[in-house]
């Protein structure tokens, strides 16, 4: 009896170790989260991102670098004198870019390839682009064809921002074209830039290809016709392309910023809101609240978060028409500043007394500094100041640093876990990572 | 599927335990009553709750009784045992009441696995003692971590299982060391007994950051009373007056009567705390049963008005003779827990932050005298009355009454265990354990508070529920001059977390918190399940009972790998010489000597979802705003985790060596414990940060390798030992010196979670386990801070060491003094080192609210000029190069004479403040002396009670905390932000600790 009952134990122990494996193997998988998911979820995800890498650390940097607000508290008051601003500041945008949006990309490229979905494959290569060009105007070099590679390669190399400039025009030609190709899947509710307009994509393209052929301006590639034709094939659509927020969660990241989360930090004075004072400009009650503190059109909850506006690319071309033809530009410029004040809503009466009383006559210096308070809240006032040197602007006392930063330095996880590749020493003085020395050692390629 | 072989498992068990029961009677296993006063025979709970000789044991380990965690007064058995045991440290995060308390034995043996906390045994069974946050830990609230749940009047002894020889036969789990916690139980033929014991502790605050009391809310001397500034920069209180509305008023016109306002002292704000603890246990026993019942209460009112921890236990275990040599017993402890926690830490709606932060102008009491009158803290539009005219941070009186957080737990735990004994010599067990609990919360932020001014409900419910089964078997031989011991066993454990919550935002109706008032709403959930089976043997060898030899193996499978055939494979051994017999020496001097060696290896299985790569719901933001979580404008978002799993895992492993000594000297007066040991851990497991250029910002590997090496010292010594009066002295001592050796290739630094943009805590090669880092000055060659032409230090926003949170040393020291009826006790803690960041000081040296910022400790006051002083050199420091005087000499590199005003200035337009510049400065010594414990009890003799049905009463007198002393200058520097996590030393608004004095009674009947 004794000797069966022991082998009773025996064999209960001996059976539940015959079928261990397949016991242990039904708790291997975390089962809160899939292995694999659509294009269609994957999507928004990158857009999402996308509106964190435009609008939220980097924008409110450049911002107070262009003397478009001011820093009023903690953190935010010393960026005012280029103080308190290090590698890792640049840690979120930057991965929320290479490790978020543009790595849901790649693989939404994968996947429509997969799928035979051009049209997915056009809209992923697009929104690369917007991603590569807000980097490289901010870093300069940046990974790219190593980049994204996983497991594969950890340590990618840094391309230069001349070849970044080429992939980002091969990709937008390459994109639109997509566009128009046999899709099996095709966006919708999951844009949420678009809702699935492929021809809004396809202007959106343009704007982007006016926007960077138009930041080489200082290079010898610059070429003002096609700057002038990528523009005029944007404008054939009257095309916004901006993120929508929501009223209670997911708010414009300005009013997380301004109201919930940092309120104070950052107030609206500066030598934008002078140059509008002095110019009675109708757009200061919408820029600035009475207490200077919050935002109400670029600010509220809900207010969208503009990527390529029809406004923007009135004033490239404006731009690229002016060397050449004044009165040209004359006509672009004021359809411009219409078009701004318009989707703003300012009374029309006022936007004609605002024209009317500009200067007459029609320079670089004039289109960029209306460019600048147009493009408030985007970091591309702080290209535009980099390349025209418009607005004029000086360094406040008590600076940091020799004069206006002229990029960024690149973010702490670069230095600690892929320093060798990294173009630029972390030992670099403060003046070098920020191109302020007298040397421009690190200025952007096309800083010139 | 999944229960299919648990099912099995039972059934064959039940079946095996009826065959059992039909069993012809044979001789029975005796329960074991150790006589743990006999010293030489002193027997302690070693891992798989088997009692043995102290004296056989090749490996450190050290019982605290249940009396003493008892009479700590602590309502948590882990802060109970502080100071008592060597090679551990306890730190209590905050005097909270329910606030978690940290255990760590012989420093960190992994990178991340636990929080390199002990794994918890009672009676053999494992349980949970994790700190679940329903928040992010620098923020939120105190939670507790769950060994709370157990009641201290339950526990007969805890024996800490420090070493790997020691904890070897725990596998996995017991990589950091075991806790083995035995309850009492009742024995055969022992008579029916009750306790009852109560005591009552009153207790406060023991130590505040220092803040001035001279200078009103507003900036470079004006008073901005009643507005939004942040500042204590106003004018001097003296320099203010009231008008004729009773306002404060700089206006000279309006001022009636004399200048000068009295100054508010917020501090008073804190409240005496009291703590009832009340509890009944019966036991006893028949021929072949015995039984033990408690029940206590515990009600815990902290010093924060409304802050209450409560906890009610029950406790049943009986054990019955089924058949001469078939025991069965069976144990169930329920505990419902929870309270009223506060809002803490990082936090705008954080107490301490919004109180400290006050200035002395402003009664955030306004007047009001019960902590629960809302004309404290709600205007009478609606809106919130703070110092900063509703915006800012939330008012103390606020936090406490509008953002309640409650959680209610309630918890099984308990086993049923067969001990059959089939022949002489041989005993096979099985015991069936489980735990289980569901911790049921509720966080309110309600409408117009700081952190969330539209109102946030979250409703959570968490369910963590730990099976484990144990079979094993016992054999012994006798073989005349050497015996055997033969132990073997089984061991199936599996582990499900479940949580579900729904958090709420833009509320409507205010003070109406149901989730139907939320505007928005979201729903969680997820599922943690862990599974692993193992099978473990220890031989014991014994010769002439002088020579010990134990042997131990164990083997693990885990489904944490992504081969889960994976072994992990721990061996060990150890042995014990007991040299006086050996030798055959017998002195009156020296008694006894004892020679321990051990080497174990112990591995660790990777963490829950390491093993695989997965897509997340998508959400993105950044340290400055929440950002976009998904749903967001109704579309689902994933994204590939940014975290790269890894199939190829393989188990980390720690080696330890150990050396130990005992002796007993002077007729066993003396008794001195050594114990030298080095560990090694390798291949250890942790998400490498990589470059987010790939795509990933970690990835999971087995990256690294880390050593401790310590010494422990046990002393004691019966000073006084005659029938009236007796007089024993303890010491013990913990030095471990920890040294992270490697990480991934390539990686020189890996952050640990909730570190601070001031100073995170980080795993750095060639440093000691979770060095500070924070930013530092700009600094020569040797390291002197360099200064500008105006006198101030330069930033510098590279981060660098700036402290080590590790104690050098832990010290405790008992003293045990009986004179008739009377006992009296002491226990002082000495922990000597371990750096704070005292992120209050910095944040409140910006305010303008820190002492110093009135009076600095050289004397220089508010508004005086002063040339600054670096910490670390402990100079001015030298002109940085470039640096130009008034007359146009270039003064680089001389020392810097330039004096700076003690004001607004240097703190929130310079970089003197914790805001504005280096955290360096804000590392600060966390030593302490202090005595944690003073009793006096007074037990009556028995002819005293001869009349009444009492056989025995004590009542008596404690005290806890009443003294520290420490260089620290902020609250208690028993204090961590996160809790009970691998991230120690940071201090940002922490909750003050407390000190109390405890009235206690017991009777027996």
């Amino acid at each position: 009896m004794k000797i069966k009952s022991l082998l009773f134990v025996a064999v209960a122990a001996v059976s539940f170790t015959a079928c261990s494996d397949a016991w242990l193997e039904e708790y291997r998988l975390d089962e809160n989260r899939p292995a694999d998911v659509s294009m269609q979820v994957l999507l928004p995800s990158a857009q999402a991102s996308f509106g964190m890498t435009q609008g939220d650390v980097l924008p409110r940097l450049t911002s107070i670098f262009m003397q478009q607000m001011t820093g009023t508290d903690r953190q935010s008051l010393a960026h005012n004198r280029y103080a308190q601003i290090g590698e890792g500041d640049f840690s979120t945008p930057w991965n929320n870019s290479y490790a978020g949006g543009l790595y849901d990309l790649k693989l939404i490229e994968g996947k429509a390839v997969e799928l035979n979905s051009p049209a997915y494959e056009g809209v992923a290569k697009i929104m690369t682009a917007m991603y590569l060009g807000i980097l490289t105007d901010h870093f300069g070099d940046i990974p790219y064809t190593e980049a994204l590679q996983g497991s594969d390669e950890l340590k990618a190399s840094f391309d230069s921002q001349e070849s970044i400039y080429a992939a980002i025009q091969t990709l937008l030609t390459d994109g639109k074209a997509k566009l128009t190709q046999t899709s099996d899947l095709t966006p919708g509710g999951d844009d949420l830039i678009h809702g699935g307009d492929l021809a809004a994509w396809g202007a959106t393209a343009d704007g982007l290809r006016a926007r960077y052929l138009n930041h080489l301006s200082e290079t010898s590639s610059y070429n003002a016709t096609d700057v002038i034709a990528a523009c005029d094939a944007a404008l054939a659509a009257n095309v916004y392309s901006a993120l929508r927020f929501e009223s209670a969660l997911n708010q414009n990241p300005w009013n997380q910023f301004t109201v919930i989360d940092r309120p104070g930090y950052i107030s609206q004075f500066g030598t934008m809101y002078d140059m509008m004072d002095s110019a009675s400009d109708p757009r200061i009650p919408l820029y600035r609240s009475a207490d200077s503190l919050t935002m109400p059109f670029y600010g509220s909850a809900t207010s969208v978060l503009p990527i390529v506006t029809p406004f923007e690319v009135m004033f490239i071309k404006a731009e690229a028409q002016v060397a050449t033809d004044a009165n040209a530009a004359r006509t672009t410029l004021e359809a411009a500043i219409r078009s701004h004040m318009g989707w703003m809503s300012v009374d029309t009466a006022a936007i004609s007394t605002y024209i009317a009383a500009l200067p007459g006559t029609t320079d670089l210096e004039l289109i960029m500094n209306e460019k600048y308070v147009a493009m408030f809240t985007s970091s591309e006032s702080w290209t535009d100041w980099r390349r025209t040197g418009f607005p004029t602007l000086s360094a406040p006392d008590g600076a940091n640093l020799a004069s206006i930063p002229r990029r960024m330095p690149y973010p702490e996880g670069e230095y600690l876990y892929n320093s060798a590749n990294v173009p630029m020493p972390l030992t670099s003085t403060p003046d070098e990572k920020f191109g302020t020395d007298a040397a421009g050692t690190y200025r952007l390629w096309w800083d010139m | 599927m999944k229960n299919k072989f648990l099912l099995v498992w039972s059934f064959l068990i039940a079946f095996s335990a009826t065959a059992f029961a039909q069993n012809e009677p044979e001789k029975g296993e005796v329960p074991q009553v150790p006589d743990v006063f006999e010293q030489l025979e002193e027997v302690v709970v070693t891992a798989g709750g088997i009692s043995r000789e102290k004296k056989a044991l090749g490996f450190g380990v050290e019982e605290v009784k249940g009396a003493s965690i008892k009479e700590s007064g602590e309502s948590n058995i882990i802060s109970g045992i502080s100071a008592k045991v060597s090679g551990v440290q306890v730190t209590n995060s905050s005097g909270a009441a329910g606030a978690a308390s940290y255990i760590k034995i012989r420093g960190n043996a992994t990178f991340t696995a636990n929080d390199n906390q002990p794994l918890m045994v009672v009676d053999g069974v494992p349980i949970d003692n994790s700190q679940i946050a329903t928040s992010d830990l620098r923020s939120g609230v105190a939670n507790s971590n769950r060994a709370i749940d157990i009641n201290p009047d339950d526990i007969e002894t805890i024996s800490v299982l420090k070493g790997g020889a020691a904890a070897a036969l725990y596998g996995t789990r017991g990589a950091n060391g075991v806790i083995l916690i035995t309850t009492k139980k009742g024995a055969y033929g022992q008579d029916f007994k009750v306790n009852v014991s109560s005591s009552m502790e009153i207790s406060q605050v023991n130590k505040m950051p220092e803040t001035q009391n001279k200078y009103s809310q507003g900036y470079f001397g004006s008073y901005a009373g009643g507005t939004s500034n942040p500042f204590s920069y106003g004018p001097a209180l003296t320099d203010l007056g009231y008008d004729a509305n009773g306002a404060i008023t700089q206006d000279s016109s309006s001022v009636v009567g004399n200048w000068g306002v009295n100054p508010y002292d917020n501090t008073a704000f804190f409240q005496r705390g009291r703590r009832l603890n009340n509890s009944l246990t019966m036991s006893g026993g028949g021929d072949k049963s015995s039984y033990y019942l408690s029940i206590a209460n515990l009600q815990d009112e902290g010093i924060v008005p409304l802050n209450r921890f409560d906890r009610t236990t029950i406790r049943l275990t009986g054990t019955g003779q089924i058949s001469t040599n078939l025991k069965a017993t069976a144990s169930l402890a329920y505990s419902n827990s929870g309270g009223y926690r506060v809002q803490q830490g990082s936090n705008t709606s954080g107490l301490m932050l919004g109180l400290l932060r006050t200035p002395p102008s402003f009664d955030n009491s306004g007047g009001a005298t019960d902590p629960t009158d809302r004309a404290a803290f709600i205007n009478a539009d609606g809106s919130q009355r703070n110092y900063r005219a509703g915006g800012g941070y939330d008012n103390p009186y606020w936090t406490i009454n509008m953002n309640p957080f409650t959680d209610d737990v309630n918890r099984v735990f308990g086993y049923t265990k067969f001990d059959w004994s089939p022949a002489e010599r041989l005993l096979v067990s099985y015991r069936y354990g489980i735990d289980q609990y569901s911790d049921v919360r509720k966080q309110i932020i309600s409408i117009n508070s700081r952190t969330f001014p539209g109102g946030s409900i979250a409703d959570e419910v968490y369910t963590v529920k730990e099976q484990n089964h144990d079979l094993t078997a016992r054999y012994s031989m006798d073989l005349g001059i050497i015996g055997a011991n033969f132990f073997g066993g089984m061991n199936v454990n599996q582990r499900d977390r479940k949580y579900v919550g729904t958090s709420g935002s833009g509320l409507v109706l205010p003070d109406f918190y149901n989730m139907s008032n939320a505007t928005n709403q979201q729903a969680y959930e997820s599922f943690v399940g862990r599974r692993l089976w193992g099978i473990y043997g220890e031989a014991q060898f014994d010769y002439e009972d002088w020579a010990y030899l134990t042997l131990t193996a164990r083997r693990d499978q885990a489904s944490t790998f992504g081969n889960v055939s994976t072994p992990i494979l721990y061996p060990s051994a150890s042995l014990s010489l007991i040299l006086t017999d050996a030798l055959n020496i017998q002195s009156d001097v020296l008694n006894f000597a004892k020679l321990r060696l051990s080497s174990a290896k112990v591995g660790s299985e990777p963490g829950f979802a390491s093993n695989a790569t997965y897509f997340n719901q998508a959400g993105v933001g950044s340290g400055w705003i929440s950002g976009i979580s998904f749903p967001y404008l109704g579309t689902a978002g994933f994204t590939q985790s940014n975290t790269l799993g890894n199939t190829d895992l393989r188990p980390e492993y720690a080696i330890t060596n150990e050396l130990g000594a005992e002796v007993r000297l002077f007729n066993n007066k003396i008794f001195a414990d050594v114990t030298l040991y080095q560990q090694r851990s390798e291949d250890l497991i942790v998400a490498v940060p990589v470059a987010g250029s790939s795509g990933f910002t970690s990835s999971f590997m087995n990256a690294g390798s880390m050593s401790n090496t310590g010494v422990e010292l046990q002393l004691n010594a019966k000073l006084i030992d005659t029938k009236d009066l007796t007089w024993n002295a303890g010491m013990t001592f913990t030095r471990n010196r920890n040294k992270v050796i490697e990480l991934a290739e390539g990686v020189d630094v890996i952050s640990l979670p909730w570190g601070f943009f001031g100073a995170n805590q980080r795993l750095v090669a060639g440093q000691a386990y979770g060095t500070l880092y924070g930013d530092d000055w700009a600094r020569d060659d040797n390291d002197n801070a360099y200064v500008d032409a105006n006198g101030y230090p330069v930033y510098s926003s590279t981060e660098v060491v700036v402290g080590d949170p590790n104690p050098d040393y832990l010290m405790g020291i008992t003293s045990n003094l009986n004179y008739k009826n009377w006992s009296f006790g002491m226990l002082w803690d000495i922990r000597q080192g371990g750096d704070i960041w005292n992120g209050t000081r910095g944040a409140l040296y910006y305010f303008g609210t820190h002492t110093d910022t009135d009076v600095l400790p050289d004397g220089t006051a508010r508004g005086e000029n002063f040339v600054w002083e670096d910490v670390v050199m402990g100079n001015s420091g030298v002109y940085a190069p470039g640096t130009v005087n008034a007359d146009g000499d270039d003064i680089s590199g001389q020392p810097n004479t330039t004096e700076i005003p003690n004001d607004i200035e240097s703190y929130v337009l310079g970089p003197l403040s914790g805001f504005t510049g280096a955290s360096r400065p804000f590392i600060e010594d966390g030593s302490w002396v202090r005595l944690r414990n003073v009793s006096a009890n007074y037990t009556f003799n028995s002819d005293a009670l001869s009349g009444t049905k009492l056989k025995g009463l004590s009542v008596g007198v404690s005290g806890r905390n009443l003294f520290l002393s420490t260089p620290y200058r902020g609250v208690d520097p028993e204090t961590n932000l996160s809790g009970a996590t691998n991230s120690q030393g940071a201090d940002y608004f922490n909750m003050p600790n407390t000190m109390g004095i405890i009235f206690n009674l017991k009777a027996n009947l």
